[in-house]
Order: C-alpha cells, then structure tokens, then sequence
C-alpha cells in the first residue's frame, strides 16, 4: 500500500512541476509573442518617420535649388555689365590709363571672372540636380577636342615649366557627346592638374575598348590624400595640399565634370599616390560606331 | 490626482518634444535627466507612477536603467516605458526581458509615446 501512495504522490509532484514548467514556457512565449508584434510595430514606425523626414528634406533641397538658380540668374546680369566696363577702360576706350590704374583694374577683372565661373558652375549645379541640364549630343572627333584643348593650356603649362604630353590611341576617334560639355570635363581636368603640379608633366590619353574611350590626365603633383580620394567629387571640394598656382578653383569643377560623364553614360574614377601624382580617368560609350553600323544596315535594306 | 512621470533621455531635443505633447494631453513630467545613473536613482528613491527611458543613453542602454529600476524596487517600482529612434536599437522582446511594461518608436509627433502612456495609465 505504501508503495502505491508513494507512487501516486510521486506523480502528483511530477504533475505539479510539469504544470510550473508549461506556465513558465508559456508566460516565456507569450513575452515573446508581446516583444515581436511591439518590435514590428516600431520598426514600421521608424520606418514611415524616416520616409517623412525624407520628403522634408527633398522639398528643402528643391527650395535651395531653386533659390540658386534664381540668385545666380541676378548675379550674372551686373557681373557681365561690370566684366564688360572694366574690359572697356582697360582697352583704353575711354582714354589712357596710369599703370597703376591697369594693375588695380586687372585685379578686378580677374576676381570678376572668377565670380562669373562660381556663378557659371552654381547654375550648372542647379541645372544638374533639377534634371534641366541637356545634353546635345553628337558625333564628335574626341581626339581633335583635346588638341583644342592641350593648345589652350600650352602657354600655360609653358610658363609653369611642365610638360603636356598625350598618348592617343589613333588619329582621329568618333564618340557620340555634347562637345560643349566635354571640353568643359577636360578644361577641369587639365586645369587642375596644372594647379597641382609644380615639376614633371602631365599626361592626357585617350584608348579605346569595343565598349569604352576611356580619358585619362595623369599628373605627377603631390596627389591627393587617401581620406580626400572619396570626396574630391563631391560639392564645394578643395584641395588641401595647396598648388602651385595662385587660381583659386569654385570647388565645383569635378561635381559638374562627374554629372556631365554620368549624363553621357560614363563614369569617372581618381587613382592617387600623395608625392607621385594623380590619375583621373572617365570612360564614354563608344556608340558612335554602333550608331553607324545600324546607320549603314538601314541604308542597305531600303 | 495627477501622475507623477520621469523621463530619462539624452537628446534635449526629443525631451522637449515629450514634454510638450505629454503636457499637452495632460501628464506632468516632474523630473528629467540625460544621466542613466540619477534616472535610476531617483526613481528607485521616488517611485513615480511612470519613467520614460531612451534606449541610447551615454554610458548605458534604456534596457540597463530598467533592469537597475526593477532590481532597486525589489522587482516592482513604476511602470516603465522604452522608446527608441533608431532602427537599429530596436528590440521590444528584450525591453520586457529587463521588465519593461510597454516599447514604442520615437515619433516628431509623439503619437506611439501617448497612445502607450494613455493604455499603461487605463490599465491602472
């Protein structure tokens, strides 16, 4: 008998021990259950604020974009009228001027030209960024537009005792690009390089893949620091390590080259060792040749 | 009779935001601090009826300060709330882990904070 009441009270404790435990389980899960649904429910929360926040912050960038675009509007007009008035007495149009009077009014000739490129490239800026910036694109001979562009900086490059050489992969290269636009790419390219660089040369190639031209300055400047390599890109960007020439840049130069590469379909990279030099590269679609292909196929079938 | 509600919160600018909406809907907010050790100290000393607990405080986690509170009060104390304004940070499963009563997300129009204010005050 005893055995038997031992037995019974033995399952009656299991019982009550297996039944503290499912509670315990249960209570555990339903903890559980309760830290899912509320984590779900913060993180969608999260997420519509961010979205939110997101919204706010485009009409904000929309607004200073269009207050750019208006400001500068209002700025180029007196800058060309003062830019042409300085031109007209240097001239000596309206009489001779002492030395003096030259050198002060170069001066500001010189300011007010670079007041015109940051209001120039500001518009650019806010051109790009509201989608209105066109391209007009065309078949254009890419080797013969940084000819154009090297005889520009010759005096230049001269007077600063650096060497302009070029590496052209053949005589004569169609690629279908606005050639405003791309002169204006290679003009920031060279220009700073040449700002940069206070011995050696600097080299422009141009090579060709069936998909790619690719475009290189290569300089051997100081280069450009490691932790500056991610944001030469990026808006109002200068330099650190100070050039040699005394132009001050608008810090835009490379933003706007980056969107016009971008607009034509290309990319654009810098490979720098600080003491060796740099190397920016950009690559365009070598569509042209497509382009004639499909030109001549049309022809032949008709 | 008016509630007594704590916060603990590091970023002055969300703490005016809880303020001005929690006085707005009519809850007092007696006491505040961005330090996690007075947050913990005060309301184990004052056991206010609620405190409101970041999740990124300087120097501890919002799930640390609950922990600390619910071991002060001997497993008791305030009702707590943990709220967050990171993606990152969120983990309501380990918010009532460390004793936490309720876990919302951190809003501009406090919306998640009230509703969880009003339902802990409802349940008495």
């Amino acid at each position: 008998m005893e055995g038997k009441e031992g037995f019974i009270e033995d399952l009656k404790r299991r019982c009550d021990n297996a039944e503290g435990e499912l509670k315990k389980a249960r209570d555990e899960l339903e903890a559980e259950s309760w830290g899912l649904v509320k984590t779900n429910e913060a993180i969608k929360v999260l997420y519509r604020e961010l979205d939110k926040k997101n919204k706010q912050l485009q009409t904000l960038d929309q607004l200073k974009t269009n207050f750019i675009n208006t400001a500068s509007h209002e700025l180029r007009t007196p800058l060309t009228v003062i830019r042409e008035s300085i031109s007209q007495i240097l001239d000596g149009i309206h009489g001779r001027i002492s030395s003096r009077q030259r050198e002060f009014l170069s001066i500001c000739l010189e300011d007010v030209d670079r007041l015109k490129r940051i209001v120039d490239d500001l518009l650019d800026i806010s051109k790009i960024e509201a989608g209105e910036f066109k391209l007009k694109k065309e078949n254009t001979d890419i080797i013969e537009l940084v000819k154009r562009v090297i005889v520009y900086f010759s005096p230049k490059a001269k007077g600063l005792n650096l060497e302009l050489r070029v590496n052209f992969c053949s005589e004569a290269l169609l690629v279908c690009i606005d050639r405003d636009s791309m002169i204006r790419v290679f003009y920031n390219l060279i220009g700073n390089a040449l700002k940069f660089t206070a011995k050696g040369y600097i080299e422009i190639s141009v090579t060709q893949s069936p998909e790619w031209v690719e475009c290189s300055v290569i300089d051997t400047g100081k280069g450009i620091f490691e932790d500056d390599l991610l944001m030469v890109f990026g808006k109002f960007q200068q330099f650190s390590n100070a050039g040699v020439s005394a132009e001050k840049g608008t810090g835009l130069g490379l933003n706007i080259s980056k969107s016009i590469v971008e607009l034509h379909g290309g990319r654009i990279w810098v490979e720098s060792t600080l003491k060796v030099g740099s190397k920016f590269t950009f690559t365009l679609p070598a569509n042209s040749k497509i382009a004639e292909v499909k030109d001549a196929e049309e022809n032949t079938s008709s | 009779m008016d509630k007594k509600i704590f916060i603990v919160e590091d970023n002055q600018d969300d703490l005016i935001i809880a303020k001005r909406y929690l006085s707005h809907a009519g809850y007092a907010v007696v006491f505040s601090t961005a330090d996690a050790a007075e947050g913990v100290r005060k309301a184990v000393e004052e056991k206010p009826d609620l405190v409101i607990l970041d999740t990124l405080l300087p120097g501890a986690t919002g799930f640390e300060v609950c922990q600390q509170i619910r071991q002060g009060c001997g497993g008791l104390g305030p009702k707590i709330i943990i709220t967050t304004g990171s993606i990152d940070a969120v983990d309501a499963v380990k918010a009532r882990k460390m004793g936490a009563d309720d876990y919302c997300a951190k809003t501009s129009d406090c919306a998640p904070l009230l509703e969880a204010v009003k339902r802990i005050f409802s349940e008495g």
